[in-house]
């Protein structure tokens, strides 16, 4: 017998905002525990939740980057359970009206092209995280995390195979960088996905027993667990190894195994019901419009661009295109007046080489696209030379320093002035009678030397066109 | 010297008549707020509520923390963590603590919270004044929220002018809280009531002691030589308007109560195994039985098997009750309610009466449900002495003439 797979996703992403979504703590990953965090967020009396604005905003774009409807008329609601990484013994998220419905993403597969469908996004608040502390065998709670604001973006269960489910992710991860919505990083935990997934016979409609896994944070461990998850399902009716039961299982990468957790399904009922202290946010058509203006470029449409309009190599354009940040970099330095297969080769190269010796990634670049400009248009009117325009690059790319500051305080500039050069050439053949005796007997390497050493005084900086020309001149005489 | 058990935290004041004595539910620095709670009986709150602080740059001292029902949610004090306040005119009967400390002269003023309407009923108690502004007038920022919905922060005062005083210094919007309306400032200005209609819903009429029919009785021939006509009319929502705000209330209050889970402050019991027996111990222990009736009944509104039943059922009423009173108005400038159905309950009561609280929240649903203003003033005194007050309800936003009726008949001698 032949089974396919079932498979949706609820992939919940951190919003990239300041603050976040009720409070006005900052969202940034990391700190010392409990560092952000104020009686809002740490479930104290008394305080009322305010929307940060830029999270419904970023909804909207979530929306508008997945071909979503955008509800004009949103509400949140109190989802209620008692944990301890749930301050308030409640979290806000949308229930019964949330920001988007019935999207869709198209991946592309070895089978081809396929649309999955989106149910809905809506936007909640994270939760706090536990520390299991061995010395005293207890749990501590840091509620940094608490109130970060995420979009939850649930598909519809079109996924048929794995190969789906990573294109899937990948399309999503791209989607919402490029519209600077999430950094999707798995890794740091700013993109988490939720795997649902059943089996049944080829050609059967009804859905099988359905089983969860939640808070994946890898593509690999995502992809071992829906291998082991299926097998385990179609052993289960095959051979009767288990009885397959709805409910959420948690799965050990380690070990390569999916564990029974608490039958949750059943169990839960978390009383929703709307959030009297805040109000319905109304979403005016204008507003969207404005957020669709601002929208990027995708990637696949800058990378046909890259390689029509500025003649880039496909291989560039796709490196180009991995990032946003790298694309508006890209874009604006040739905006800035540089020709674009010299600023691909800039970015491609130092560029890239410098962020990968460093570890880091596009977004922690500091410059501005004009200094990139500047020091591409130094090297093309040969007042730099490539090597020194690295140099410089590596000052702009540590420090931010003004690349025409620097290169007059750290003489970099080519001296291209006739009257230096004629002056320094001048010295080095009389200081260097033997190589000139050498040059004039026939040894033709004895013009390197000299213009060397003519190099050396100018400390790399000479013009080598001009240093060429005044020592052929002065040769001959 | 607190005899009447008025203050959970008593204050020293320079000046009474600048003085302002403050629910123990609303947040203030540098001592406990208990929300009259064993819950919260150790509890330092790290801001303070907006109110406070508009007080306290208005040049207004706080002469204390006053006790309350516990948060502010039942009908007698005696729920408090602290015990009951006794009333100032018969030591068998109950009372208010902001109420009582301003009737006896310690404070001129008192800041309650009206959630389910009891901060009217202590002020009918113990003889004084009180207004219940318009819902989103004044910040519910720093109180410890019951009924987020629809709760407000009240003046109590000897006279309804003084209230109006103050209320127009805590009055106005606050960026810290999404629910207030967007208006600076409310100025109460005192109008002409001459001309005016007042109505008065028979079915709110029902149930009252036979001294409060004829006080109330005295109160509308009084309100008649001012000029202001006095009409009946038929209410229908009185019957099912406070079966539906006891759902909301319940269920709201129930949700806001869940951040206290002995984790992160407050009470935490001894001897607990675990995460669910510190939940389940410490809610137990430091929960009155009046707070954990509000809990289960909240829970099981909104659980899965009654939410459409109840709490959505409730919304719904909600909405017809604010229709209704709508067209009310569009005849009345004014309606009329009483506060209770006789003066103060004597000491054993209410504590466990779940009658009383049925037929007692009748009285005081319809402006909770809606938050429609309230002004609360007194028709005078039964044969044994004690206070029984009565209810003008306005329109939204309409608190100024309601306020101007209450004036001009507290001017007339009441």
């Amino acid at each position: 017998m032949e089974y396919e797979i079932v498979l949706g996703l609820e992939v919940h992403v951190e919003l990239s905002t300041e603050s976040k979504i009720f409070c006005s703590c900052s969202a940034k990953f990391g700190g010392d525990p409990n560092e952000h965090v104020c009686p809002a967020c740490s479930g104290m009396p008394g305080m009322l939740p305010m929307t940060n604005q830029k999270v419904v905003e970023l909804g909207i774009t979530a929306g508008l980057l997945t071909n979503c409807h955008i509800n004009r008329r949103n509400t949140f609601d109190k989802k209620n359970y008692y944990y301890p990484d749930l301050p308030a013994a409640y979290q806000i998220t949308q229930f019964y009206a949330p920001i988007c419905v019935d999207g869709g993403v198209e991946i592309e597969t070895s089978k081809g092209k396929k649309v999955i469908g989106i149910k809905q996004i809506h936007m909640e608040e994270d939760a706090g995280k536990l520390v299991h502390d061995m010395w005293t065998d207890s749990s501590l709670v840091d509620f940094n995390r608490t109130s970060v604001p995420l979009c939850e973006i649930v598909s519809n269960p079109d996924f048929r195979s794995v190969e789906e489910v990573v294109a899937y992710l990948e399309r999503i991860r791209t989607l919402l960088r490029f519209g600077r919505v999430s950094d999707c990083r798995m890794e740091e935990g700013s993109m988490r996905a939720d795997i649902n997934i059943s089996v049944r016979p080829v050609g059967e409609t009804k859905l099988g027993v359905r089983t969860e896994m939640k808070n994946m944070n890898s593509i690999s461990a995502i992809t071992r667990a829906i291998e082991y998850e299926a097998a385990r399902h179609i052993d289960a009716i095959e051979r009767g190894t288990e009885e397959l039961v709805q409910e959420t299982r948690r799965w050990d990468d380690i070990l390569g195994q999916s564990f029974s957790m608490r039958d949750k399904e059943t169990a839960a009922d978390y009383r929703y019901f709307p959030n009297p202290d805040i109000a319905p946010i109304i979403i005016s058509d204008e507003w969207i419009e404005k957020i669709r203006e601002s929208l990027p470029e995708l990637p696949e449409i800058k990378r046909e661009r890259y390689i029509e309009e500025f003649d880039l190599p496909e291989y560039d354009a796709d490196l180009i295109t991995q990032s946003r940040t790298l694309c508006d970099l890209f874009e604006d330095t040739i905006a800035a007046g540089a020709a674009p297969r010299d600023v691909s080769g800039f970015i491609l190269g130092e560029c890239m080489n410098a962020l990968n010796r460093d570890g880091k990634t596009a977004d922690d670049l500091v410059f501005a696209p004009e200094k990139l400009a500047r020091i591409i248009a130094l090297v093309s009117s040969e007042e730099l030379t490539r090597q020194n325009a690295r140099k410089v690059f590596t000052a702009v790319y540590n420090e931010d320093v003004d690349v025409d500051k620097y290169c007059s305080e750290n003489s970099l500039l080519t001296i291209s002035d006739d009257g230096i050069v004629k002056a320094v050439v001048l010295e080095v053949i009389e200081k260097n009678p033997k190589i000139v005796a050498d040059y004039k007997g026939g040894k033709v390497k004895a013009f390197d030397a000299l213009f060397g050493q003519v190099m050396r005084v100018l400390r790399g900086t000479g013009n080598p066109t001009l240093i060429r020309e005044l020592l052929n001149e002065e040769l001959a005489k | 010297m607190d005899k009447l058990n008025c203050y959970v935290t008593k204050l020293d004041i320079n000046d009474a008549s600048r003085a302002v004595c403050v629910d123990d539910t609303i947040l203030t620095t540098g001592m406990y707020s208990t929300a009259s709670s064993k819950m919260l009986a150790n509890f330092t709150a790290p801001f303070e509520a907006t109110v406070i602080s508009r007080l306290r740059e208005d040049g207004y001292e706080f002469a204390g923390k006053t006790n309350t029902g516990e948060f502010g949610m039942d009908i007698t004090t005696e729920s408090s963590f602290f015990g009951p306040t006794i009333n100032h005119l018969s030591e068998k009967r109950i009372s208010g603590g902001a109420a009582t400390a301003v009737a006896i002269g310690d404070a001129n003023y008192g800041l309650c919270v009206d959630s389910d309407g009891s901060a009217r009923r202590y002020a009918s108690f113990s003889g004084v004044s009180f207004i219940k502004p318009t819902y989103g007038t004044v910040s519910r920022y720093g109180v410890i929220a019951s009924v987020s919905s629809s709760e407000q922060v009240g003046v109590c005062a000897r006279t309804t002018r003084e209230a109006a005083k103050l209320l127009s210094v805590i009055a106005g919007h606050d960026c810290n809280d999404g629910t207030s309306l967007p208006a600076e400032r409310y100025t109460y200005d005192i109008v002409d009531v001459k001309g005016m209609k007042v109505g008065v819903p028979v079915q709110l009429f029902e149930g009252l002691t036979d001294d409060a029919k004829k006080l109330t009785s005295r109160f509308i021939k009084k309100l008649e030589t001012l000029g202001i006509k006095c009409e009946e009319f038929t209410l229908a929502c009185a019957d099912y308007a406070s079966d539906a705000y006891h759902i909301i209330s319940s269920a709201e209050a129930c949700n806001n109560y869940s951040r206290f889970d002995g984790i992160k402050f407050g009470y935490r019991a001894e001897n607990c195994e675990g995460l669910e027996d510190i939940y389940i111990k410490s809610r137990s222990e430091a929960f009155s039985l009046n707070t954990k009736k509000i809990v289960l009944m909240g829970s099981l509104s909104l659980s899965k098997a009654f939410y459409e039943k109840f709490y959505l059922k409730a919304l719904k009423i909600r909405r017809l009750v604010r229709e209704e009173m709508t067209e009310a108005f569009k005849n009345y400038d004014a309606v009329l309610s009483p506060v209770s159905a006789g003066s103060a309950y004597p000491l054993g009561y209410a504590l466990d009466n779940d009658e009383a609280r049925i037929s007692e929240r009748k009285y005081t649903a319809v402006a909770s449900i809606i938050g429609i203003p309230s002004v609360v003033t007194q028709c005078g005194l039964d044969p044994d002495g004690m206070p029984i007050g009565i209810q003008l309800m306005g329109d939204s936003l309409c608190d100024s003439k309601i306020i101007s009726i209450a004036a001009a008949y507290e001017d007339s001698g009441r």
